[in-house]
């Protein structure tokens, strides 16, 4: 179960000869990804796409597939990363793109069902095969590669009116390869109506992954009257690779309530598409970036208003220190049909030093007339107004920067309601400072 | 209501005749031997010959750009005449004496008129007919002040150091696809040029039209202010109807020296073609800027013509202090399709740019706004301010807006705002239960959103962009 | 204890403060009254240190420190303290974090052992009772949503907990009705020692009918003018500040 890629000859390539062992039912979808994958231009600054990534190491490299690490190094890697603490959350451990952890193990509770995608039954084929969105990957060729040769990969459903107490706690976790590598992974999850479920992804790597170019993609719909909370946390070493994908699909009445955090890398990009596809459907779409160094973050956001009476909210605010970079690109857009909608889209940006920098596009593409859309962006330093005020309460001017950094970001972690992962969120964000201060 | 308001914006297009006169046209297609032939027919010296040259082959290594939002057949360059005259001013026209009376006509079924006597008070006026620039007024009250306002093709001979020092300077050759092109194939143009401290004494203007077939229309502006000088220019741009599309592809440069102010206003009308979308210009158009040490450019424009706008007023901020302004108004309607914005490149300490974009959606058209607003490293304090609007009327129109923000600066702000709004039933109600009708009512609240635009055009062209804007929104009203 | 002594200052090259002396002792009250624009606030400014108000003539000192020697946040940790006109508002900073912050600042400097939390919170609470705030105003953000006599009391709550040497009231009273007019004088007067002085910046002699004042000053053009006891304030409330020019 191996692969290897040249993308600069990627036209001379063979699916059958890259997936020893595909999944038959995804047969069909995998080669049409796999033929997005070979007619797309080779990402460069040039393409509009990849404007603001470094793709250069793609250049005359050849990659092999992850393999799946052995027992002992596992073992080792589990107690080796700092994991959030969850009184009753269900764990799945994800190594390399492979899932390790035994998923017929886990305890198992009512209306609730995951299953490896080497288990499933035709019918839970047909809505993985649903998932496979080929057409949204068609600019992203490295999305389209994650589709076209996955073999490893978890659908988690639940059932009509089953509320989940318990978080899905999933570990992605990246580490060390000698020769260039990609690792391949997708997550489907499938809520059925009134059904409500929490997920968080955490994502690590070990420092010394930089041969590794880790691709993920989870896919969510939720059906009409379904609530999903999703936190998503990328904090990777500074030497990772990792292009994702994160879709949600909302039917009528759906809520989606998500969570985003960013610390940068080498190469750090999360492309997220939210559709708005039955009335009255509502997106809560929060994220914070803190790159510093030399790392790189990057995402791109895309609502989709399909149908009338939809609302959206996004919100994300980044602090870019040292000799880091941060690109947002924020986009909403309006269908002809799909009246009344309301969307509202604002990014904020605080540059720490005159070597960081910051590249914001909030993008409004509308068809409709009778709705209500906004957004907006600002760069800038912190308020000297506010500075003064603190210090003349005593405060010196090094922390008062330093409170009103936080205070930027921190009022978006505010609003985090699972406990467990605004402590840890705000922990992180404390050594963050000490960081970024000294 | 909204059928009422469907009508509204169905209104002819009031500059759309053609005029009859004999004309110098070169065969279509773009080849060395065409570009040969323009420097000939000017009489260009040799250096000029070699640039056009050198544009060309830099032209045909480049591809047209594909990125803005808009949906038409590539164009095809063989079957554009690059050069056309009015045949009876080959020798051109001493005074407007000699021009051909039924140009003059022309001008003054436009409602510009050339006589000097009728002139608007204060304004001077260069006219380009096709590819040539056909009268120029006040040239010598002009020149007691100093300020040279000519054909370009004309300060290529008289002021050959003024042209080869800025020539390309601001835009370079191979800047994009079009400006390439114009580069090579530029047929004629305003040059002005106002000396050190001269405050140029009146409102300076040219009026472009594209009148025969098949041709393309490729002028080029350049426009000098000294140090210290003040300047007001005014362009307007109309061409007949036609069914087939014509392309314009110009290129615009200013430079503002230490101190300068420039200010340039385009009323852009030409052909957008018609009800059903066929025929119109296809507007392609690089403008750009350059503002030294407390220098200024403000760009005005109201677009409501072309069925195809491509076009950035742009302002290097290359000088301390300076300050550059875009004020945007862009109507589409029917099948008109807009990608227009401006880009601000922020390289000096406590430069300043205000952008103001207002979009207004009618019909099937599509309307965007792209801009660029850049704070490099040594932006020290630099300060941008932008806010888009759109205003949809209608629901099978598009509004958008891709605004790009680069910062490298930690003490540089960038302030980005956008809005979409309508036309509202509630609104239209409450008119015409107050007595108002919806033609009024519409045209009221057009207006009242395109406001802040307005204010900064010269006081005449103030009042006729809202007429021009009143008279595209007839019947566009859905 | 805070000696001004002919200071000129200047706000983006406009000279507003053109020689105003002024000498303070340990718990005196002193009110500065003057017209709109005469450089009533102004003056609260350059000595707190914002930036922007330049001294560019003449000497402050605090206990004979050089006040314009120091940042911003040494001044205040050094006893002076500015109750604002119109307090900043910090979203995402809770009050409570901010109070904690700065009560820390102060005394580390005075070399006091720093408040535990719960000793904190509990010196927080009773101050906000004394000053009439609800304690839920502890966790919001820094002035977020408050109104305008909130954020007057919030500024009196702080002075209570800091205990400055100096503090200075810019036009404390604007914006407050009567019933918040008394309960910000109760507060001030709480904090009337000995051994602390004030400095009450305001346009009307309202509120010296609840703080009273050893000494009035009025300022103008930058300027004291006329110095004298309370009964000037009333003198200037009744003749108008008109009366000033003609002296």
């Amino acid at each position: 179960m191996s692969f290897t890629i040249d993308f600069e000859n990627r036209d001379q390539l063979d699916l059958p000869a890259l997936v020893s062992k595909p999944l038959p039912w995804l047969k069909e979808k995998q080669r049409l990804a796999f033929e997005q994958f070979k007619s797309a231009k080779t990402p460069t600054r040039k393409i509009e796409h990849w404007k603001y990534n470094d793709m250069t190491f793609l250049k005359g490299q050849s990659f092999t597939q992850s393999k799946r690490a052995n027992e002992s190094v596992l073992t080792e890697v589990n107690g080796e990363f700092n994991q959030i603490t969850f009184e009753d959350a269900i764990e799945i451990f994800i190594v390399d793109g492979h899932i390790v952890s035994d998923i017929s193990a886990l305890r198992s509770i009512e209306g609730l069902t995951i299953t490896n995608f080497n288990q499933t039954s035709p019918a839970q084929q047909d809505i993985i095969n649903s998932h496979a969105d080929i057409e949204l990957n068609s600019k992203n060729l490295l999305a389209n590669l994650n589709e076209a040769t996955l073999s490893d990969g978890l659908l988690i459903e639940v059932e009509p009116k089953k509320v989940i107490k318990q978080p899905i706690y999933i570990r992605h976790v990246t580490l060390s390869s000698e020769n260039p590598a990609v690792s391949n992974q997708k997550i489907v999850v499938q809520l059925a109506p009134s059904a409500e479920l929490t997920l968080v992804e955490h994502f690590e790597s070990s420092l010394d992954d930089s041969e590794q170019l880790a691709l993920q993609q989870t896919s969510i719909y939720l059906a009409a009257n379904s609530r999903f909370t999703h936190y998503r946390l990328n904090l990777e070493a500074e030497t990772a690779r990792q292009v994702s994908q994160v879709k949600t699909t909302l039917d009528r009445d759906a809520q989606l309530n998500s969570f985003y955090l960013g610390l940068g890398s080498k190469l750090n990009r999360t492309d997220i598409e939210t559709i708005h596809a039955g009335q009255n459907a509502e997106c809560n779409i929060t994220g914070i970036y803190l790159p510093a160094n030399e790392q790189a973050i990057d995402y791109h956001t895309n609502i989709e208003h399909r149908v009338p009476h939809c609302n959206s909210n996004e919100v994300f605010r980044g602090i870019i220190a040292d000799k880091a970079s941060a690109t947002f690109n924020g986009k909403i857009h309006i269908f002809q049909d799909a009246q009344k909608s309301d969307a509202q889209l604002n990014n904020k940006n605080l540059l720490l030093t005159n070597q960081a920098e910051v590249n914001t596009k909030p993008e409004l593409e509308i068809y409709a007339d009778d709705v209500s859309c906004a957004h907006g962006a600002t760069v800038a330093q912190l308020d000297n107004k506010s500075v003064y005020y603190l210090q003349t309460r005593g405060i010196d001017k090094q922390k008062a920067k330093k409170m009103l950094s936080i205070a930027f970001v921190q009022e978006l972690l505010n609003q985090i309601k699972h406990e467990s992962v605004r402590d840890y969120l705000s922990h992180l964000l404390d050594n963050y400072m000490v960081k970024v201060a000294n | 209501m909204s059928d009422v308001i469907d009508e509204y914006v169905k209104t002819e297009y009031a500059a759309g005749f053609v005029t009859d006169i004999e004309s110098e046209t070169l065969a279509p297609g773009l080849n060395e031997d065409a570009i040969r032939f323009i420097s000939a027919k000017k009489n260009e010296p040799e250096w000029l010959l070699e640039w056009r040259l050198q544009a060309y082959k830099k032209f045909l290594e480049m591809d047209e750009p594909e990125w803005a939002h808009l949906k038409y057949p590539k164009i095809n360059l063989d079957e554009v005449s690059f050069y056309s005259a009015p045949k009876s001013i080959d020798d051109a026209p001493k005074s407007l004496d000699e021009v051909d009376p039924e140009l003059i006509e022309t001008y003054n079924k436009l409602g510009i008129p050339l006589h000097e006597q009728e002139i608007l008070a204060g304004v001077a006026v260069d006219v380009v007919f096709d590819s040539v620039s056909v009268a120029t007024t006040f040239k010598e009250k002009l020149a007691e002040a100093g300020v040279i306002f000519c054909p370009i093709s004309e300060a290529v001979h008289s002021h050959p150091e003024i042209i080869q020092k800025y020539l390309g300077s601001v835009v370079p050759q191979q800047d994009n696809y079009f400006a390439a092109l114009n580069s090579a194939v530029f047929s004629d143009g305003s040059f002005v040029y106002i000396p050190k401290g001269v405050r140029c004494p009146m409102e300076l203007s040219t009026y472009f039209r594209i009148n025969e077939a098949k041709t393309g229309q490729f002028e080029r502006t350049l426009i000098i202010a000294d140090e210290g000088s003040h300047v007001s220019y005014l362009e307007g741009c109309t061409a007949p109807m036609r069914d087939e599309n014509q392309l314009h592809a110009a290129v615009v440069e200013l430079v503002a020296l230490g101190d300068a102010e420039i200010k340039y206003s385009t009323v852009q009308n030409w052909y957008p073609g018609d009800e059903d979308g066929n025929g119109g210009i296809y507007n392609f158009v690089t403008k750009r800027g350059v503002c030294h040490t407390n220098a200024k450019i403000s760009w005005t424009q109201v677009e409501t013509g072309s069925a195809i706008t491509w076009k950035y007023p742009s302002v290097v901020l290359r000088g301390d202090n300076s300050v550059g302004e875009f004020y945007s108004v862009a109507l589409t309607r029917n099948y008109q399709q807009a990608d227009t914005g401006t880009k601000m490149i922020h390289l000096g300490k406590n430069t300043k740019s205000t952008i103001i974009s207002k979009g207004i959606s009618a019909g099937k058209s599509q309307n965007a706004y792209r801009g660029l607003v850049r704070m490099s490293p040594r932006a020290d304090g630099a300060r941008n301010y932008t806010q888009c609007d759109s205003l949809l009327i209608g629901d099978r129109c598009g509004a958008h807006t891709f605004p790009y923000i680069e910062s490298k600066h930690p003490s540089a702000i960038v302030e980005h705002e956008a809005t979409t709004s309508k036309v509202s039933d509630d609104q239209l109600f409450l008119c015409l239960q107050r007595g108002i009708d919806v033609e009024k009512a519409v045209s009221m609240i057009v207006n009242g959103f395109c406001k802040e635009v307005f204010k900064e055009l010269p006081m005449e062209f103030a009042v006729e962009a809202g007429k021009l804007l009143e008279v595209s929104l007839e019947g566009s009203v859905g | 204890m805070l000696k001004i002594n002919n200071l000129h200052a200047k706000v983006e090259d406009k000279n507003i403060l053109k020689g105003l002396s002024l000498e303070v002792k340990p718990g005196e009250v002193h009110a500065i009254m003057g017209p709109n624009g005469s450089g009533k606030s102004t003056l609260g400014y350059v000595l707190s240190g914002r930036e922007g108000y330049e001294a560019t003539d003449g000497t402050a000192t605090l206990n004979d420190k050089d006040l314009f020697d120091m940042e911003a946040d040494e001044r205040a940790k050094s006893g002076l303290f500015l109750a604002f006109q119109y307090p900043v508002e910090i979203p995402g900073v809770s009050n409570m974090e901010f109070l904690k912050a700065s009560v820390d600042a102060v005394r580390e400097y005075q070399q006091k052992e720093p408040l535990d939390a719960v000793a904190f919170m509990k010196l927080a609470r009773e101050k906000c009772q004394e000053v009439n705030l609800d304690q839920a105003f502890l966790k919001r953000g820094v002035n977020e949503g408050f109104s305008g006599g909130e954020k007057k009391r919030n500024e009196i709550m702080q002075m209570m907990l800091l205990e400055p040497e100096v503090c200075i009231l810019d036009e404390t009273d604007s914006g407050l009705d009567i019933d918040a007019l008394q309960v910000v004088a109760d507060g001030v007067n709480a904090c009337r020692d000995p051994k602390r002085s004030f400095i009450i910046v305001t346009h009307y002699q309202r509120l010296l009918d609840y703080i009273v004042p050893d000494y009035v000053h009025v300022l103008s053009d930058g300027k004291i003018v006329k110095s004298g006891g309370k009964e000037l304030a009333l003198e200037l409330e009744e003749k108008g500040y008109g009366w000033i020019d003609q002296l």
